[in-house]
């Protein structure tokens, strides 16, 4: 018997209907010109966003070394207090948060949230009280909706506290567990961070809780005055990374590349809570006005987006690759992107300019664990000297980009 | 709150026994796999586990757009991975006993599947505005095709092959398939 016809056919059929469904045309960023480091005399307020930190192993993360050297920097260049905060945008303890003393993977678990709380404990942090403050990330809550990923959360907090209280360290993880918030933080005289729990967005949605959310962001981004506002939480509006839809086809035979396709992935930007979450976001951006900078992780990769809509956000940022990495791809308002280790420092001049840098070292200098102390010594020493500004943008004041109309008019 | 079902099996590998028992009641047995006969139970498995899987993702897709999604990875296995074995084992079956009805089965799959997935679309686009619509409607309906087409094609008869392959198997003259690109 010969099929060899039909089969062929077939065979021809099904590589034509797939072939072109991983393609996707590449596409230019802007140029840009770098901007230089103001001098710390004219600096307000400085504010790193760092995210996804949650598998850093202590004293084997060239990324959380060098942000540590930078906060020190910065702390003791101005030296007053909570003008330095370091805001860890969730994820912070993979993959399931942070377990009951009980269990088998709390040593591990609370290894990785002592790294990201050490970067605020060195001399010059501690003398000028810099600040940490954890933002929530799904993993946080155990990465599935449970009484034990709940449980998981509450004992991130727990921790968090019990070390502040213990070692005097300025670390809080705000919204405090199981609350959306908006956590309102101002700091100096220029700069308010409003802090939320997005997690508890896709997850509980609680829609009598929700309208009061909905209510105190707005005044949350009304009352700011003369305050830029960073809206920072774990998701996202706009990323060019796997979260926001990127999967090549041939990877998993498309079974991945269909499900984000068709929304079917809670934490991918287009399904349906993500879709809401982002929409009622909008929503108070367009009555209260948006925030200067929306900043969050989830996607493990480093970006920069202009907005793209009158009630977007004026920039957003994905600082998500602090101990993992993914592919990004192009986006619409993408102005940067890259695959990287790495974390953003925004600094609030006094003048009223705020400046955005973005530092990161070769992938190859994600982890230095797994390794003997002679070469682990080696890779991180290598690591920090790796680290360089990969990208520099003002997002305000001369020379920014013009800002989008206000949603309000 | 949604738990997850851990420490359980795969439910699923109960069916694999029922698939093997089916292909002993069809009078098929091991020592009538030749080498020639490999080829169209490999067909037949590829093929099964393929259009199983894309049932999955179908199912996954329509359970999404009840509510229910995908929080992880983890959550794909499970009964949501049953069509994977159903289909792997009915395609392997079906290679073994039948060759003729496994090709009208994967014909009937991707045509149906073909037409499910153009249906599916048109209705993804006027039943909602998100931009996942038309891409689960077109899922759904293709994987909902491959079903249909599948149980049609193979309850066809294979005509004058198929006697022949019956004529064949009762006087025990080896089969023959072969595949050319």
């Amino acid at each position: 018997m010969r099929r060899s016809g039909p089969l062929r056919t077939l065979a021809l059929a099904l590589a034509a209907l797939t072939a072109g469904c991983g393609a996707q045309r590449p596409r230019a960023l802007p140029e840009w010109t770098p901007i230089p480091v103001p001098d710390p005399a004219d600096v307000d307020v400085a504010v790193f966003l760092i995210g996804d930190a949650g598998a850093s192993v202590p004293g084997a993360s060239p990324v959380l070394a060098h942000l540590t050297t930078e906060v020190e920097t910065w702390a003791a260049a101005m030296p007053r207090d909570s003008a330095v905060a370091v805001v860890f945008l969730g994820d912070n303890i993979y993959p399931n948060g942070l377990h009951n003393r009980s269990d088998p993977s709390f040593p591990q678990d609370s290894a990785y949230l002592q790294a990201q709380m050490d970067v605020v404990a060195g001399p010059q942090a501690r003398a000028n009280a810099a600040r940490a403050i954890f933002v929530a990330g799904n993993h946080d809550w155990g990465d599935v909706v449970t009484e034990d990923g709940f449980q998981n959360l509450f004992n991130q907090q727990r921790l968090i506290d019990i070390t502040s209280e213990r070692t005097g360290l300025n670390i809080s993880q705000l919204p405090p567990a199981g609350v959306p918030g908006p956590a309102i933080v101002d700091m100096g005289a220029r700069t308010r961070l409003v802090l939320l729990d997005t997690v508890w967005w896709l997850y509980l949605r609680d829609q009598e809780a929700l309208e009061v959310v909905f209510e105190n962001i707005e005044a949350a981004l009304s009352t700011e005055g003369v305050r830029d506002v960073i809206l920072a939480a774990h998701h996202p509006l706009h990323s060019g990374g796997p979260h926001g839809g990127l999967s090549g086809f041939w990877r998993s035979l498309g079974v991945i590349y269909l499900l984000r396709r068709t929304g079917s992935l809670l934490q991918d930007l287009n399904s349906g809570p993500y879709r809401v979450l982002a929409d009622d976001l909008r929503d108070r951006f367009r009555s209260a006005g948006p925030p200067l900078v929306m900043a969050g992780g989830h996607d493990h990769s480093l970006q920069v987006f202009e907005a793209v809509e009158e009630s977007d956000p004026g920039f957003t940022l994905v600082s998500g690759s602090a101990s993992k990495l993914q592919e990004v791809r192009w986006a619409a308002g993408m102005q940067f992107r890259a695959a990287e280790p790495g974390y953003m420092k925004v600094l609030f001049l006094r003048d009223g300019s705020v400046d955005l840098f973005v530092h990161s070292a070769p992938a190859r200098y994600q982890h230095c664990a797994n390794r003997s102390e002679e070469r682990r010594d080696e890779c991180m020493s290598a690591g920090l000297d790796a680290f360089r500004t990969i990208y520099s943008l003002r997002l305000k004041g001369p020379g920014a980009p013009p800002e989008p109309p206000d949603p309000r008019n | 709150m949604r738990g997850r079902d851990r420490g359980r099996g795969r439910p699923g590998r109960r069916f694999v026994p029922a698939f093997a028992l089916a292909a002993l009641a069809s009078g098929w047995t091991p020592a009538q796999a030749h080498a020639q006969d490999a080829i169209p139970i490999l067909v037949g498995g590829a093929a099964g586990l393929l259009a199983g899987g894309y049932v999955s993702v179908g199912v996954i897709t329509a359970e999404a757009r009840t509510g229910r999604y995908l929080h992880s990875a983890e959550d794909a296995l499970g009964f949501r991975s049953l069509p994977v074995l159903i289909g792997g084992g009915t395609g392997v079956v079906l290679g073994a006993i039948d060759d003729r009805r496994l090709y009208n089965a994967m014909i009937g799959s991707v045509a149906a599947g073909a037409l499910g997935f153009g249906v599916g679309w048109l209705i993804g686009t006027q039943t909602a505005e998100d931009p996942g619509s038309p891409w689960a409607g077109a899922v759904i309906g293709s994987a909902a095709g491959i079903v249909l087409g599948g149980v049609i094609g193979m309850l066809v008869p294979g005509g004058d092959d198929d006697a022949a392959a019956n004529e064949q198997a009762d006087g025990g003259i080896p089969l023959g398939f072969t595949i050319r690109f």
